[in-house]
C-alpha cells in the first residue's frame, strides 16, 4: 500500500491557520467514539409489575445473527501491529515535515492499514466459517434458531410472557430480545449475546436494559469449523441451546425480587484460569457450577465463561 | 573568538554527556540469597497515593491543557478507583518470604526514600551494583539487615500524543519498582521495574465509570503483584515447578 499521497499534506500550516477550531476539532475527534452503557434498573417500578406478563419481542437479525471476530487471534492482531509498524516505517519523511505533520501522518497511516488488515483477517475467518454460515441459512429458512431461542425465553420465571396482542391490554411491560452469535477467530468458541430490553408500555419508557453473555467451553481447535457443521450442525445447536438455557437463568437471576437489593454481590477482581491461560477480571461473582463463572463485570452485563477460579 | 565558541560547544557536550546516565539494568535476584537465612529482612511498601493520567511524547504546555481537558473524565474516574487491592501486596511479600524461612519485619513507617541522601557509586566499572540512594542507616534503625522496597512509579492512564493529537487509545497501567539492598554495603540484589499495561476490551471512552479500562487497571494491578512475587521466587522452585508440569 503506498502512503505517498500523504507527502506534503501540510497539516500543521492547516491548523495553524484556523487556530481555536483546530482545538475543538481535536477535542470532538477525540470526543466522537464516545458511547455509555445505560444499565437501567429501576428496581421498584419491575418488581411490581414483573409478575404481570409482558409482550415478548425477538428481533432477528438473520444476516447478522451469526458473525465472526476479527480480533480473537492474539496472534494475528500481534501480525497485524507489527505489519502496521512496518509499512509506517517504510514511508520517509517529507522534506522539511515537522513533527506535528509526521504525527498526522501516523495516525492517518495507522487507521487506513488497521481498517484493512482488519478487513482481511475478518475475511479470511469469515471465508473458513462459510459452511457453517450456510447451514445456518437453511435452518433460518425453517425457523430454527428463533423458535431455540423463543422456546427458552417462555421458561423466564420471574417476567412471564403474555399475549403478543397489546391491543387486547397485554401488557405492561414489552421484553424486546436481540440475540447475537459470534464464532471467535480461531473457531474455537461461541458467544451467545443477548441484549434485553424492558419497557414500560404505558409510560412508554425503557426501564431495563442489558446483556446477557455466555462464552462456549473451547472446542478443539484441530477440528477446526467441522466441530460445529457436522451432524446437521449438531454442536452448533447444541452449543445454542446450553447457552440459552444458562441465559434464562441468568436472566432469571436478575429479576428474582430476593436476590436483589441489599445483597448485591461486592465487586472484586475475580482470578481464574482456564486452557487459554490465568485471567483477572473484575466485577461481581455471581456464582461458579460446573467449573463455569458467571459473573456481572462492570459493564454489568452478566456473563457466564469457562474456567477454574484461583 | 573562535575558541570561546569551541570551548562553549565542549562545554555543552560535556553537559549533554553527563545528563545521559547509564540506566539502571536489572538485576535478578541470586538463589545463593536464600542460602544466608539468619539474615532479617524489612520490606517496605510504599503506598500508593492515588492514579493518576499521563501523557507520552511531545507535549507542550497548551498541549497540555487541552489533553487534560479532554481526559477530565477519565481522569477524575481513575483518581477515585479503590486501589487498596495493592496494599495486598504487603501481606502477599511477607508470606513469599514467612515461606522461605526468612526473618522479615515489615516496615510501616514512611522511609521517605526521596528525601536519603544519594549513595555514591564505588564500583564504576559496574561489575557490582549499588542502589542511588544510601538506605545503610535502616541497618540500624531496624535492626535489618537487608531492605526490600517496592513504590508505585506510574499508576493509572497513560496516552501518547504528538501535540495535543492523540497517537492512540489511552490503555491502564500500573507500574512498580523493586529493589533489595544488602545494608551493610547498599549493594543491589534485586532490581526490578514492574510494569503491565492493558487497553480496554471494546469501547474505550464509556464515561463516566470507563468500565473497559477500569477492567483493564485491576487486572494490570494483579498482574503486578503476581509479576513481583515472581521474581523474587527461588529459581529452583521455578523450575521443579516447570519439571512436574
Amino acid at each position: 500500500m503506498s502512503l505517498n499521497f500523504l507527502a506534503g499534506f501540510n497539516i500543521m500550516r492547516v491548523f495553524n491557520g484556523l487556530g481555536a477550531a483546530c482545538l475543538s476539532a481535536g477535542l470532538l475527534l477525540v470526543g466522537c467514539n464516545s458511547t455509555s452503557h445505560s444499565y437501567l434498573l429501576k428496581e421498584n417500578a419491575i418488581i411490581n409489575k414483573a409478575l404481570d406478563k409482558a409482550a415478548l419481542e425477538i428481533v432477528m437479525d438473520d444476516d447478522n445473527f451469526l458473525s465472526v471476530s476479527a480480533q480473537h487471534n492474539p496472534g494475528a492482531r500481534a501480525a497485524m501491529s507489527q505489519s502496521i509498524s512496518t509499512a509506517f516505517q517504510s514511508v520517509p519523511p517529507t522534506p522539511g515535515a515537522g513533527p506535528g505533520e509526521m504525527a498526522a501522518a501516523y495516525v492517518i497511516a495507522t487507521y487506513m492499514i488497521k481498517a484493512q488488515a482488519d478487513s482481511s483477517m475478518h475475511s479470511a475467518a469469515s471465508n473458513r466459517a462459510l459452511p457453517l454460515f450456510e447451514l445456518l441459512k437453511q435452518e433460518q429458512n425453517k425457523g430454527r434458531p428463533e423458535a431455540i431461542i423463543r422456546g427458552h425465553l417462555l421458561s423466564m420465571k420471574f417476567i412471564q410472557i403474555g399475549e403478543l396482542n397489546t391491543a387486547t391490554g397485554c401488557c405492561e411491560l414489552k421484553v424486546v430480545v436481540r440475540p447475537q452469535v459470534q464464532l471467535s477467530n480461531d473457531l474455537s468458541t461461541l458467544e451467545v449475546k443477548v441484549d434485553y430490553t424492558v419497557s414500560d408500555t404505558t409510560a412508554g419508557e425503557v426501564v431495563y436494559k442489558n446483556s446477557f453473555i455466555y462464552l462456549t467451553d473451547p472446542a478443539q481447535q484441530e477440528r477446526g469449523i467441522d466441530h460445529w457443521t457436522n451432524n446437521s450442525a449438531k454442536e452448533f445447536f447444541g452449543a445454542l441451546d446450553l447457552a440459552l438455557r444458562e441465559i434464562v437463568k441468568m436472566i432469571d437471576f436478575e429479576f428474582m425480587p430476593n436476590e436483589r437489593g441489599e445483597h448485591k454481590p461486592k465487586v472484586a477482581t475475580i482470578k481464574y484460569q482456564n486452557k487459554a491461560g490465568s485471567f483477572y477480571e473484575r466485577g461481581s461473582l455471581l456464582w461458579t457450577v460446573n467449573r463455569r463463572i458467571t459473573l456481572r463485570d462492570l459493564r454489568g452485563n452478566l456473563r457466564s465463561f469457562h474456567g477454574d477460579l484461583l | 573568538m573562535r575558541s570561546l565558541k569551541i570551548i562553549i560547544v565542549m562545554l555543552n557536550i560535556m553537559l549533554l554527556v553527563g545528563c545521559a546516565g547509564v540506566p539502571q539494568p536489572p538485576v535478578p535476584l541470586l538463589d545463593t540469597y536464600w542460602e544466608k537465612q539468619n539474615q532479617k529482612l524489612g520490606v517496605y511498601i510504599q503506598q500508593l497515593e492515588k492514579p493518576e493520567f499521563y501523557m507520552e511524547g511531545d507535549v507542550r504546555l497548551l498541549d497540555y491543557a487541552i489533553n487534560a481537558a479532554v481526559m477530565s473524565s477519565a481522569t477524575s474516574h481513575f483518581e477515585g478507583l479503590d486501589v487498596s487491592d495493592y496494599d495486598v501486596l504487603r501481606g502477599d511479600i511477607n508470606r513469599h518470604f514467612l515461606l522461605q524461612g526468612s526473618d522479615v519485619e515489615l516496615l510501616m513507617d514512611d522511609l521517605k526514600i526521596n528525601d536519603l541522601a544519594e549513595y555514591e557509586d564505588p564500583n564504576k566499572e559496574d561489575t557490582i551494583y549499588f542502589a542511588k540512594k544510601d538506605y545503610t542507616a535502616f541497618k540500624k534503625k531496624y535492626g535489618i539487615d537487608h531492605l526490600l522496597v517496592v513504590y508505585p512509579k506510574r499508576v493509572g492512564l497513560a496516552r501518547p500524543y504528538q501535540g495535543f493529537i492523540p497517537m492512540g487509545d489511552p490503555r491502564a497501567i500500573f507500574e512498580v519498582h523493586g529493589e533489595l539492598v544488602d545494608l551493610n554495603n547498599n549493594q543491589l540484589l534485586w532490581y526490578a521495574d514492574v510494569l503491565h499495561a492493558n487497553f480496554s476490551s471494546g469501547e474505550w471512552d464509556e464515561p463516566p465509570t470507563f468500565p473497559g479500562l477500569t477492567n483493564g487497571f485491576y487486572a494490570a494491578l494483579e498482574a503486578v503483584k503476581k509479576d513481583v512475587l515472581t521474581r523474587l521466587q527461588k529459581k529452583a522452585v521455578k523450575q521443579a515447578k516447570l519439571d512436574v508440569k
